[in-house]
């Protein structure tokens, strides 16, 4: 379903992102992880846009029907399409603080895609409720826990119905009791079937809840594969030692 | 005190008061409203990143914080009639203000903007916003309330610096007083009189301020749901 192919970014001399291809299939949970700074969020940035790519190419879909989008110059009209198929799940949120959380759910479809606020009051309400979160749709984020805000940003994701979501450590800007709820709604998409590619450091997450796992070092695949080989039989001396210090 | 200094305060007092009303007040407000659009587009184009634009409202904010009010209301009074441009008294006067109140109201402006994280941006783009409505939907809400005590406080200055509008003969508070203390040969008191009623002015204004940060609560787009869960926050606002 989605397709990144050589992708490569630098912050001044600093290569961050050296020739990046990852695939993801409809209906995969894929967990990206390896040490701080080998750019696993530049990577997702890249991908959706957020940051300029220095070069690289993102194919959505397959066949006659695939869309190519050059991630070094797209239009903004292809840069809004493109985006229309992503929801993204920032580290530290990002909800918008002027609005409570229904509002935050809402804004996408009202003010992005016009709905009429009815219609799309009823779908908010309906996400919150899944992210167990009914209690608290008149609440600023300013009046919400971490975990609370983070699950409001992921049910303002899942509202516009994207083909895939992007998590770019979801839980690691929370406090550890915080993070379990977290961790359990986005296992619950897994478990559900909702393509997602999932930067984290929660091993026993990604063991638990993805398909496939990549791991990037110095901005470079290492080694990907199924969850089972990874984390019982990897074929990398990188892997392992990252492994071993990170269980 | 004298019985005739009591006499001339108190006949005095509406006679500074009511160019007060009439003329002090609206020119601030008239002031104000100029400098607040015009300030609030310089400081867009200046975060917009507009090139060209962005140099000129640099050179802009340069200039006029750069140069005496004073000498700019009399360039605008004075000046611009011997290139042909007449401007009567009061609207040079809010010109003047408005457009030297705009470049600090800019100032105002993009520091709260900046003080925005950029992620609430970029989440906006993700859920499909485009930049104007990322602007408007949600960062300027909370750059306006963030702005909201300094720009009550530039207005407030705004009062008080109306004064030297009475030195391009425009006749509003202070230039009333000036002319009862020309009459009456009592410019102690008269002054001081003066000063008494722009500090009710501004003390109205700042209880006015008190009352509407109070007021200032964010408008989301569910006000009507707001009772099913439980809160009970007015939403009223921007
Ligand atoms: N905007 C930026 N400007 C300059 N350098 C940047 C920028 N963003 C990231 N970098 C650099 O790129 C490298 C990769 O950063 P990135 O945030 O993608 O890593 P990461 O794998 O997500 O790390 P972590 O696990 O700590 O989140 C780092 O060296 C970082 O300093
Ligand atoms: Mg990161």
């Amino acid at each position: 379903m989605l397709t990144v192919e050589n992708l490569y970014k630098s912050f001044g001399d600093n290569k961050v992102l050296d020739g990046i291809n990852v695939h993801v299939d409809k209906g995969e949970a894929v967990a990206v992880i390896g040490p701080s700074g080998s750019g696993k969020t530049t990577m997702l940035r890249c991908i959706s846009y957020l940051e300029k790519a220095d070069s690289g190419h993102l194919i959505f879909g397959k066949g006659d029907g695939a869309e190519n989008y050059d991630l070094h110059k797209a239009s903004s009209a292809e840069v809004k399409k493109l985006r229309r198929h992503m929801g993204f799940v920032f580290q530290s949120f990002n909800l918008f603080a002027n609005k409570t959380a229904l509002g935050n759910v809402m804004e996408g479809l009202v003010t992005g895609r016009h709905m009429n606020k009815a219609e799309a009051a009823d779908i908010s309400q309906a996400m919150l409720e899944k992210v167990g979160l009914s209690e608290r749709m008149g609440f600023y984020p300013g009046e919400l826990s971490g975990g609370q805000q983070q699950r409001v940003a992921i049910a303002r994701a899942l509202a516009l119905e994207p083909d895939i979501m992007l998590f770019d450590e979801p839980t690691s800007a929370l406090d550890p009791e915080l993070t379990r709820e977290v961790l359990d709604t986005i296992l619950g998409l897994a478990k559900e079937g909702t393509t997602m590619l999932v930067v984290t450091h929660e091993m026993s997450f990604a063991k638990e809840a993805a398909n496939r796992i990549i791991f990037m070092e110095e901005g470079k695949v290492i080694e990907e594969g199924l969850t089972s080989q990874i984390f019982e039989d990897p074929r990398e001396e990188r892997t392992r030692e990252f492994l071993k210090l990170n269980s | 005190m004298s019985e005739r200094l009591v006499g001339i305060l108190l006949s005095s007092f509406t006679k500074i008061l009511i160019p007060g009303i009439r003329v002090t007040i609206p020119l601030t407000i008239l002031s104000f409203l100029v400098s607040l659009v015009l300030g609030l587009l310089l400081a867009l184009v200046q975060v917009t990143k507009i090139r060209g634009l962005r140099q000129i409202a640099f050179i802009y904010i340069w200039i006029f914080r750069g140069t005496p009010l004073i000498v700019q209301l009399f360039i605008i009074f004075f000046g611009l009639p011997s290139l042909g441009i007449m401007i009567d008294a009061f609207p040079a006067a809010v010109l003047a203000f408005g457009l030297n109140l705009a470049a600090y109201n800019a100032e105002v402006f993009r520091s709260a903007i900046d003080a925005i994280p950029v992620g609430q941006t970029e989440a906006a783009y993700m859920v499909g916003l485009s930049y104007p409505q990322a602007l408007f939907h949600i960062v300027l809400p909370q750059a306006f309330k963030i702005a909201f005590p300094s720009l009550f406080n530039n207005l407030i200055s705004l009062l008080k610096d109306t004064s030297l509008a009475s030195s391009i003969t425009v006749v509003e508070l202070f230039t009333s007083a000036q002319q009862i203390a020309a009459r009456t040969y009592e410019p102690f008191a008269l002054y001081c009189e003066a000063a008494l009623i722009y500090l009710i002015f501004s003390t109205l204004l700042t209880w006015l301020q008190t009352y509407l940060e109070g007021k200032l609560v964010w408008k989301s787009h569910d006000d009507k749901e707001i009772n099913i869960s439980g809160r009970t926050k007015s939403m009223v606002g921007i």
